[in-house]
């Protein structure tokens, strides 16, 4: 039971993370979105991360943006989620300062899974374990087509943006 | 077997562990909204449960050419086409005002739209729920000299309750209780009211075309031999416009004059080609 009680004190979650992704090919209309309903967890004991994310919970500036966004490219109906599941490498036990992090894992996005590796930046402020992201993900490697029609709005590759302040449960 | 039992626990907890990380973060159960039932704020000619986005000017202008049977002389009725223009503009997620012009009887047109239920995914309505209110006015010059011209013959108003679900990402079906109001009738054995029920939906051809249908069943009109509404229609999504293209037995475009004043026949080919052309501006 010691053990187990160790393990559970070790985590660190929020259902409030920031996704944040940026795709500016065309100077006149960016397509960027917002969702601010992501779930986190850190668990320090065992070293393992885990997202979720509601694919509806996108919010675009231009309603019809959001609308072609999740009926004709990400299809959340068919794949409502987003999950990454992955480990830190060289996760080191103080955390008290900034600290440029690696970790490895499976992102599982329109229905296709995919070994990523991301750099996170990681350190306890205030009692809030605090995370910040920035990689690229490519729409062709997760099956989502860019019609020939809008490929000089749209570019393949997508910048994200994760945040995200996790508390102790 | 005490070491064996502490072992075989740790096992499990850590196993477990590894597996309720996602338990922790998912809400499966939140009740989330179903979106985009319908491509277009119309079926084909009646309204959709769908609303113009909030702060967004939604601009369609649609023709009806005239009878497919017409012959090679009115180039199969493309020669003469009815032609409506509308705004409508999105006040809230809920609530859209609209204001259109049509060339049939000169007929303008105000109108009130709210969204009442939103479908839920899971946890909450099975269908959306919206109401449309539109109040139509006659400008021709005055035809009948033997009446007093008054403003209020004039006036004529529909009330729609849309009832939809979106059984997949494919299908919607749509069904529309309908009450019709005209201040004046050209005879006193005619009613003033009349009831109908629309019959609506879309099948996803792929994501940006869909076919559509729709039928208007008409009551309670005893002294007018006015024939239903059947429409077919596809729907064609490219960025920020949707073209409706369709055939229909229907040559009006507003509520009382598809619903209530169809003339043509099926059967005998008074098929009226048209088309909605819809852009949106984020205002």
């Amino acid at each position: 039971m010691f053990s187990a009680g160790q393990l559970m004190a070790q985590r660190y979650m929020t259902r409030n993370a920031e996704v944040y992704f940026l795709s500016d090919k065309d100077a006149i209309e960016v397509v960027e979105a917002t969702n601010n309903q992501v779930g986190a967890v850190v668990d320090l004991s065992s070293n393992d991360i885990a997202f979720q994310i509601q694919m509806r919970a996108f919010k675009f500036k231009i309603a019809l943006m959001e609308e072609h966004f999740n009926e004709n490219y990400v299809e959340s109906e068919k794949y409502p989620k987003a999950t990454f599941k992955g480990t830190f490498i060289n996760l080191p036990a103080d955390l008290s300062k900034q600290h440029d992090l690696l970790v490895s894992g499976v992102m599982d996005f329109h229905g296709v899974q995919k070994d990523i590796e991301v750099n996170v930046s990681l350190q306890f402020i205030n009692g809030e374990l605090v995370g910040t992201s920035n990689f690229v993900l490519l729409c062709s490697d997760f099956g989502i087509k860019i019609p020939k029609i809008v490929s000089d709005k749209l570019a393949n590759e997508i910048q994200v943006t994760v945040k995200a302040a996790l508390t102790k449960i | 077997m005490r070491i064996l039992f502490v072992f075989i626990f740790l096992g499990a907890s850590s196993l477990f562990a590894q597996d309720d990380l996602f338990d922790l973060i998912s809400d499966d159960n939140a009740a989330t909204e179903v979106r985009s039932t319908f491509k277009g704020t119309r079926v084909i000619n009646g309204q959709s449960i769908e609303l113009p986005s909030k702060q967004t000017l939604q601009f369609v202008i649609a023709h009806r050419f005239g009878t497919i049977n017409s012959g090679a002389y009115e180039l199969w009725g493309l020669d003469q086409a009815q032609m409506r223009m509308s705004l409508d503009y999105g006040v809230s997620d809920r609530l859209a005002l609209g204001l259109a012009r049509n060339s049939f009887q000169k007929t303008f047109e105000g109108s009130m739209k709210s969204k009442l239920i939103k479908q839920k995914v899971k946890n909450g309505s099975p269908v959306s729920v919206s109401s449309y209110h539109a109040m139509f006015l006659n400008s021709l010059h005055w035809q009948n000299p033997e009446r007093e011209n008054l403003f209020s013959s004039r006036l004529s108003y529909a009330h729609q309750i849309m009832i939809a679900r979106k059984f997949n990402s494919s299908l919607s079906l749509q069904i529309t209780p309908s009450f019709i109001h005209r201040n004046l009738v050209e005879t006193e054995t005619m009613n003033n009211d009349f009831f109908a029920i629309g019959y609506g939906g879309r099948y996803k051809l792929s994501k940006r075309v869909s076919i559509n249908a729709e039928y208007f069943q008409q009551f309670n009109r005893p002294d007018e031999a006015f024939i239903n509404s059947l429409s077919l229609g596809f729907d064609i999504e490219t960025g920020g416009h949707v073209f409706q293209l369709h055939v229909t037995n229907s040559q009006g475009m507003f509520e009382r004059s598809f619903i209530g004043e169809t003339v043509g026949s099926w059967p005998q080919g008074d098929i009226y080609f048209g088309f909605n052309i819809s852009r949106v501006f984020a205002l």
